[in-house]
């Protein structure tokens, strides 16, 4: 059980210390081509012609720009042509891949937020009607323990910890009277003891970040497959046989045709195409 | 150079040469001396053959045949080898093993061996003497005759063969023209095909076979496969035209136990037509070979990259029932082939551009009728045909109050010109759904033309509809809103963006800071260190200390007692209780044992040892005193004076004692 005040408080120094981690505000303007594009994909979800938007916004995608805007406009589009007679399979988990992209350029949008827990609902709705499971799915406790504060969280933990260790050291060591002795050596174990903990959970975090990428599935059902490319059967410990369609994967490797992934306690392969790459940040 | 050989080798070297001679019965005494001398040995006879042209020009490649056919399975041949001069240039041996089984007046001979073939060539001109070829047969190596090979200048064989062409066009047993196919050992290497009674080329030029199977070298002396694709870097979804072609050396040949490579990162279209397996006899050079295309596809790269095809595999075998047994267990495998695949440029890349369109391609369409009432359909249909892979689909205009229906597709491929072509018919039907003059827009198929190097794209205008007014109920058109109004999404207003607001940078990770690591654990750990080191300084202080403090404890007891033993009057213990003190504090400051050093050295050896000379000396003159008054009987007061001396002489040296390490008190 949480400690909803801790939490809070916990939130609120992770914002600060991303709000000081960004040193500057830039601005990111596109070129004139991609602008081009993005005005004409605005225009074109607006006379509620998704597919020409898409056309727009997939190729201002694969110039390499990436903004939280036309991002989001490329949810949008794919909420709308979901919902339209050319809906194609995959829409939605495009559309989770497109807002997560958006959260990623820009993290607190709450409208993106907003619309990203509009479209995992419509798609747990989605699967829990044809009687599948749904969307959540827990990870290991090391990641979700890495994962639940930013990294920087760990980064200030730490470096606060070992001032502490090396004051309550210094006091140990130095102090007069032993009261303050052994003020300091309380002190410096304490300190001591959350400096090694906030260090391993920030390599782990350094680790995930270096070693692993996010990955949203943008098909109905991501089949599992072994590091051969064969299917794999439900076992006891895997209740399922693919990752439904807008889940968040972590991706550990990538070939040609295949990737590692982690999707909660399960670890197996699924086809690069399956997935779409969040871009690191 | 056929012969039969047994062994023991002597036996079987006297039996060739008298054979041809006279000596029907010197061969009969040769055998019978033979078996004489080795009863115990399983004879097995070995049939030997080599085969190769007698003239070559310089620089010519030329084969040579070495056949070794054993009556036992057991003593069958293996090891083949021919020893060339230096200035042959000699390849191989590419080895194929043989098995032949004759009937004759109900006798069945079966034979086991090998054909080993090497490929020779030399820029010397001259007679040389090659061979002999020879194997391990039975645990003995086992020749055959040696041979002359004649190397002629450049042009001298060429025009004997002009002249042998004006006379005959083609001579199916002498394709070559130089070789003397009576002279024994100096075959021609097609020469073996007459003796197997392969089918050679009727009465026709040599020269009319297609260009696709020119071949600059042979990789194989025997057979071989050789893959082709071409272009070798296209962008994705470029036609490749992938061919493999089949050669072999000894005549007709069939292609078994194909192996397809694995076209994982293509698709692909087989183009063979029925005639692609007719071998055909072409030239190599100046020999004659037959050749086969037996693949022919056009692949289309999936994805960018470095894409591999693998190696095909076939197994060569003789056509017909009396197939050369040359190709028996020839198995052989085309080269791999990497193909670079990009994609086209980014830059002039027109919106709704798939990745993999790539051709030259055309579309047309039909709309009828062009009057219809409202909440009634239309047929459209749509051709696109052209060069290249067609594609699955295109996006439709999307138009308020116009409903396309699911095609109907038709696809007919063709093989045009080596590339593959044809047209897909999509049939649709569009409802029209509001009244009015509905335009149905343009269809466009943005398409990369590889002969160009530029987009192109191909589009059709399908024009407007006149839609009447119709009395159907209004409540059809609003059912599917209904129907997606409990979707979540449907609360959301889904308005775009359409300003580019400001992007926030990329976050600072501290972690990646350089040093971080070592500037997190530095505070505590160079306290931790600085204790360390203190506490290892207290202890070695403290280490020598004690070791001081125990030195000149006991000087100062021997110095007491020393003083008491003097108050008591017996000054000779006196004595000796000083030269104690005097002599431990000289060998915890200096090492040195003073009493097993003669006293005239003794102030020489303290010097060395570091002390200054006035202490060594006071230090001796002390010692010499002591010595009087011990042995005699000198006067006490002279003790007394000269233990006040030595008093300092001896805290001198146990301070002394303190830096120096290792010795002991």
């Amino acid at each position: 059980m949480k400690n909803p005040s801790f939490k809070s408080g916990a939130v609120l120094l992770a914002g600060l210390i991303l709000s000081t981690s960004a040193v500057a505000v830039a601005t990111e303007s596109l070129d004139p081509e991609s602008q081009s594009l993005f005005n004409k994909a605005t225009t074109a979800i607006k006379a509620d012609a998704p597919s020409e938007a898409l056309a727009a916004l997939e190729q201002i995608a694969d110039r390499g720009v990436l903004h939280p805007e036309a991002s989001y406009d490329r949810a949008i589009a794919y909420i709308k042509r979901a919902h339209s007679q050319r809906a194609q399979s995959g829409d939605l988990g495009r559309a989770v891949a497109a807002l997560e992209e958006t959260l990623v350029l820009r993290p607190g949008d709450a409208e993106a937020e907003a619309t990203l827990a509009a479209v995992h609902a419509e798609l747990s709705r989605e699967r829990s009607r044809k009687g599948a499971q749904s969307l959540l799915e827990r990870p290991p406790l090391g990641r979700a323990l890495v994962r639940l504060l930013p990294e920087n969280f760990w980064v200030v933990t730490a470096l606060g910890a070992s001032v502490c260790c090396t004051f309550g050291l210094l006091a140990a060591w130095l102090a007069g009277s032993p009261r303050r002795r052994f003020v300091g050596r309380v002190v410096a174990s304490i300190a001591g003891a959350s400096c090694l903990l906030a260090s391993g959970l920030l390599h782990a975090a350094v680790q995930m970040r270096h070693e692993l990428r996010t990955g949203i599935v943008i098909v109905p059902e991501a089949r599992l497959r072994d590091a051969a490319g064969l299917p794999l059967p439900v076992t006891v410990t895997r209740d399922t046989v693919g990752i439904p369609e807008g889940a968040r994967v972590d991706v550990s490797k990538i070939n040609d045709r295949f990737c590692e992934v982690l999707w909660g306690e399960t670890q197996a392969y699924v086809e690069s195409s399956d997935l779409q790459l969040l871009p690191k940040r | 150079m056929n012969r039969a050989a047994r062994w023991p080798l002597p036996v079987a070297i006297v039996a060739q040469r008298v054979r041809g001679a006279s000596g029907r019965i010197v061969v009969t005494c040769a055998a019978a001396v033979a078996v004489v001398l080795q009863p115990q040995v399983a004879y097995a006879e070995l049939r030997l053959n080599t085969q190769a042209p007698a003239k070559v020009e310089v620089g010519q490649r030329f084969s040579v045949q070495f056949t070794a056919m054993a009556d036992s399975s057991d003593d069958s041949p293996s090891q083949p080898k021919l020893p060339v001069p230096t200035n042959f240039a000699i390849q191989g041996p590419s080895v194929s093993t043989q098995r032949q089984v004759n009937m004759s007046f109900g006798h069945i001979d079966n034979r086991t061996g090998i054909n080993a073939t090497w490929i020779l060539a030399s820029n010397t001109v001259g007679r040389f003497r090659l061979g002999p070829a020879s194997v391990i047969s039975g645990g003995h190596q086992v020749s055959d005759k040696a041979f002359i090979v004649e190397i002629v200048p450049a042009g001298s064989i060429s025009g004997q063969r002009q002249r042998t062409g004006r006379r005959s066009p083609f001579d199916p047993f002498d394709p070559f023209g130089d070789f003397d196919p009576f002279s024994g050992p100096l075959l021609p290497p097609m020469g073996q095909l007459r003796q197997l009674g392969q089918t050679l080329p009727e009465q026709v030029e040599i020269n009319g076979w297609p260009h696709e199977l020119d071949i600059a070298t042979a990789r194989d002396p025997v057979a071989f496969l050789d893959a082709r694709a071409t272009p070798k870097k296209v962008v994705v979804g470029q036609q490749i035209s992938y061919s493999v072609f089949a050669y072999g050396h000894a005549g007709l040949f069939e292609c078994g136990n194909p192996t397809q490579p694995s076209f994982k990162d293509f698709l692909n279209h087989d183009l063979i037509d029925g005639d692609g397996n007719r071998e055909q006899p072409m030239k190599i050079g100046t020999e004659v070979w037959y050749a086969s295309k037996i693949q022919d596809r056009a692949l289309f790269p999936l994805r960018a990259g470095k894409l591999v095809i693998e190696p095909m595999r076939v197994q060569f075998r003789g056509a017909g029932q009396m197939g050369n047994p040359q190709y028996d267990n020839v198995q052989r495998e085309s080269q791999p082939l990497t193909i670079t695949v990009v994609e086209p440029p980014l830059n002039g890349r027109p919106a709704g551009y798939r990745l993999g369109d790539v051709g030259q391609f055309q579309l047309t369409a039909t709309v009828e009728p062009r009057e219809v009432s409202a909440h009634e359909a239309v047929a459209v249909n749509v051709t696109l045909s052209g060069i290249g892979k067609l594609p699955q689909n295109f996006d439709l205009p999307e138009i308020k109050g116009v409903e396309w229906l699911e095609p109907t597709t038709n696809e007919a491929v063709e093989r045009k010109g080596g590339k593959l072509a044809g047209t897909r018919t999509w049939q649709y039907v569009v409802k029209l759904n509001e009244a009015g003059n509905v335009n149905l827009g343009k269809l466009a198929l943005p398409y990369w033309d590889p002969d160009h190097a530029r987009y192109e794209v191909a589009s059709v205008d399908l024009g407007q509809i006149r839609v009447k007014p119709s009395a159907v109920a209004d409540a059809e058109a609003s059912a599917a809103p209904a129907a997606s109004a409990t979707d979540p999404t449907a609360e959301l207003p889904l308005v775009p963006r359409d300003k580019l607001a400001e992007a926030p940078p990329p976050p600072q990770y501290w972690a990646d800071t350089r040093h971080f690591w070592l500037l997190l654990f530095l505070g505590p750990l160079s306290v931790i260190a600085s204790m360390g080191l203190k506490s290892l300084a207290s202890a070695v202080n403290a280490k020598f200390t004690s070791k001081r403090d125990s030195v000149k404890r006991r000087t100062g007891t021997q110095m007491a007692t020393c003083r008491q033993i003097l108050a008591n009057g017996d000054a000779p213990a006196a004595a000796s209780a000083l030269e104690k003190a005097l002599v431990l504090a000289i060998e915890a400051a200096t090492g040195i044992r003073a009493r097993g050093i003669v006293r005239d050295e003794l102030a020489s050896t303290l010097t060395t040892a570091g002390l200054e000379q006035t202490n060594a000396d006071a230090i001796v003159e002390t010692l010499n005193v002591c010595d009087a008054v011990r042995f005699t009987g000198s006067e006490p007061q002279l003790l007394a004076r000269a233990i006040d001396r030595a008093q300092p002489l001896i805290d001198s040296l146990c301070r002394r004692s303190v830096p120096v390490k290792g010795r002991g008190t």
